[in-house]
């Protein structure tokens, strides 16, 4: 099925990667201070970011030409030539480390001729544009009488006409969209070493149709659709490791149980259930278990890890006060979790066999929702700082503190990209919750799901 | 590290591409000669539609409580605690005195929250709550096992508002009969 095109790199090609790879792992302790520690919901002894820091790559960005069996230079329809390439810009203006360069959106036409000589060989750059890093152009073609597109993606390096990338995707036209964000991520794996994100979905929940269930949607917001249709109440969504289910919570046995859904099934299914309370589940890195939580006979809610079909239940907390909210590190050693055996709820690391629980946040007095980011270096959870919740970044060690939101609304329930650039969250800053993504520094925010309701509890899939 | 790890991608790549590159002389009919793809049929990614939900009326069998029962009242709580206030017990008196006096009644004890904290936290809250009420009418003779608890957490408000005024109504256990 997947005969992916490559060619030979030129020799800088090995060198620029290098260049941009080393770049990007300079993720470290640079800060940035608050422009404004009166900010509504800053606290001024907290820096503010994570610093991504990297010198950006230019890449040019264009033109796309689109044609037709007919070969009629002709845009529109559902396969826009312009749309698309907006969007490889957007895409990969998103990943963070480029800077994105317009450099025309479609061929030049002259005399009803489109005025280039190969698919492969891009049109000289406007001098107005000044040098690039690299640049990409693309070929759609309409096939089979409307009912087939394909999308063939160049990179170049450089001004020259070298192609360093090149890749062919087929599908039905009205998902050109998803051939662009796999180009997208493609071109950030030839130019970083790492698979951009554009590729993945974000799931959440939506009270839009009266009851709450579970929606997707492409990490961008558009392709909305909804995956449960329950009709009682639905929580706490969690992608699995491999993308295929996604694990929550449900009243719609009466009692609130762990289900799964299977996307390729688009079914769910019950997975942990009985008169208890059960809630945030999360996976294992290998998927093959599942952290939750669930009341125990005094009522009072514990940690458990059962396999991901719910069987050899095993009880890791045993202190009185409220545990609620694991989530497994990733390499499956440890867990975060919110407890309140301190009086109020705190992030905790407790070791995967019940042992060496140890508080992780000791600043305000209401931290929870942790996510541990993909490389295990950063916890993310939700502050209450000034009556608003605000995203926080915390080391596993305890160190370097950060808040990586401000100003009205809250921002609750953050969750990693899988690249670990980003971050999405639930943000009430415009009244109804909204999901946005953000990069890990604060900046490139954006409010992403759309329509109606309260938008809440994100999952990034893998 | 890196470095090496670079130069394993670059050799798989090589390898990819002269794969690529040798099946495709058949096929081809457009190539230039550089290594472009070709438009034969099958080079390149098939990117397959996602799957649709199928979940459609997945079986809803409603909540565990039957009906409401006027003469018990509901008790509040507050901010982020489980302690049954003085005012509650008072309440809590009653309500265990009507349990005696109707003693074929089973019912179940729903635990709430306001809408602040975290939808986990206040779900596991709102069991704590349910729970500090049975506790309190089984001290008082009612048989425990004519008492249910579950906790909807902040999802089941009685008042939308955004403020103390809505929020001290939410911080609240209600009693109602258990469903068969």
């Amino acid at each position: 099925m997947i005969a992916s095109s490559q060619y030979p790199r030129g020799p800088r090609r090995s060198a620029l990667a290098v260049a941009v790879f080393l770049a990007l792992s300079t993720l470290g302790p640079v800060l940035t201070r608050l422009s404004s520690a009166a900010a509504q919901g800053a606290d001024p002894d907290i820096e503010t970011g994570i610093s991504l820091t990297a010198p950006k790559l230019r890449i040019g960005v264009g033109p796309f030409l689109l044609h037709r069996e007919q070969a009629a230079p002709s845009t529109g329809g559902p396969v826009s030539a312009v749309e698309l390439r907006d969007l490889l810009a957007d895409d990969l203006a998103f990943f963070g480390y480029f800077d994105v360069i317009d450099i025309g959106a479609t061929y030049p036409v002259e005399s009803g001729r489109i005025t280039r000589v190969s698919v492969d060989i891009p049109p000289p750059l406007p001098p107005s544009v000044g040098t690039v890093d690299a640049r990409v152009t693309a070929d759609l073609s309409i096939v089979d009488g409307g009912t087939g597109a394909s999308l063939t993606g160049y990179l170049f390096e450089g001004s020259k006409d070298q192609v360093i990338l090149g890749k062919r995707y087929r599908s039905e036209p009205d998902l050109a969209r998803r051939m662009v964000h796999l180009l997208a991520d493609e071109i950030a794996l030839t130019l970083s070493g790492e698979r951009g994100v554009a590729h993945t979905q974000i799931a959440y929940i939506s009270d839009a149709n009266k009851t709450k269930e579970i929606y997707v949607m492409d990490f961008d917001g558009i392709g909305n659709q909804r995956l449960t249709t329950h009709r009682s109440v639905v929580l706490s969504p969690s992608y699995s490791p491999k993308g295929d289910r996604i694990a929550f919570v449900s009243y719609a046995d009466g009692y609130p149980g762990i289900f799964q859904f299977e996307l390729q099934q688009g079914r769910s299914k019950p997975v942990v259930s009985g008169p208890f309370l059960h809630a945030a589940p999360a996976y294992s890195p290998d998927g093959s278990q599942i952290a939750f939580a669930k009341s125990t006979d005094d009522d009072d809610s514990e940690i458990f890890i059962a396999g991901a079909d719910g069987s050899n239940p095993r009880r890791l907390t045993h202190q009185r006060g409220i545990d609620v909210s694991p989530v497994f590190s990733p390499t499956g050693r440890e867990l975060a979790f919110v407890s309140a055996r301190s009086g109020s709820p705190q992030i905790w690391i407790i070791d995967v066999e019940g042992l060496n629980p140890r508080r992780l946040t000791f600043s305000g007095g209401y931290n929870a929702s942790p996510a541990w980011s993909p490389k295990g270096d950063l916890i993310a959870f939700s502050a209450l700082v000034d009556d608003v919740f605000q995203i926080r970044t915390i080391r596993p060690n305890g160190e370097e503190l950060r808040q990586l939101t401000n100003g009205l609304g809250n921002k609750e329930d953050p969750d990693f990209s899988p690249d670990g650039r980003h971050l999405c969250f639930a943000s009430s800053e415009l009244g109804a919750y909204r999901i946005a993504v953000m990069l890990l520094d604060g900046s490139g925010k954006r409010l992403v799901s759309q329509g109606s309701g309260n938008h809440t509890s994100p999952t990034w899939s893998p | 590290m890196k470095r090496s790890f670079l130069l394993l991608v670059l050799i798989v790549f090589l390898i990819l591409g002269l794969g690529t590159g040798c099946k495709k002389k058949g096929a081809d009919k457009s190539p230039t000669d550089r290594g472009v793809p070709a438009t034969g049929e099958n080079v390149g990614e098939t990117v397959k539609r996602p799957a649709q939900s199928e979940d459609e009326g997945y079986l809803n069998r409603g909540d565990m409580a039957s009906a409401n029962i006027d003469k018990l009242e509901r008790v509040h709580f507050d901010y982020d605690s489980a302690e049954l206030t003085a005012e509650s017990r008072g309440i809590l008196d009653r309500n265990a005195q009507w349990m005696k006096a109707n003693g074929g009644v089973k019912i179940i004890i729903e635990g709430h929250c306001d809408e602040r904290g975290t939808t986990e936290y206040n779900q596991a809250l709102g069991q704590r709550r349910a729970r500090s009420a049975r506790d309190y009418i089984v001290a008082l003779g009612v048989t425990q096992d004519r008492i249910s608890t579950i906790s909807y957490g902040e999802e089941r408000p009685v008042s939308e508002g955004h403020a103390e005024s809505a929020w001290s109504l939410n911080r609240r256990a209600e009693f109602k009969a258990l469903g068969s």
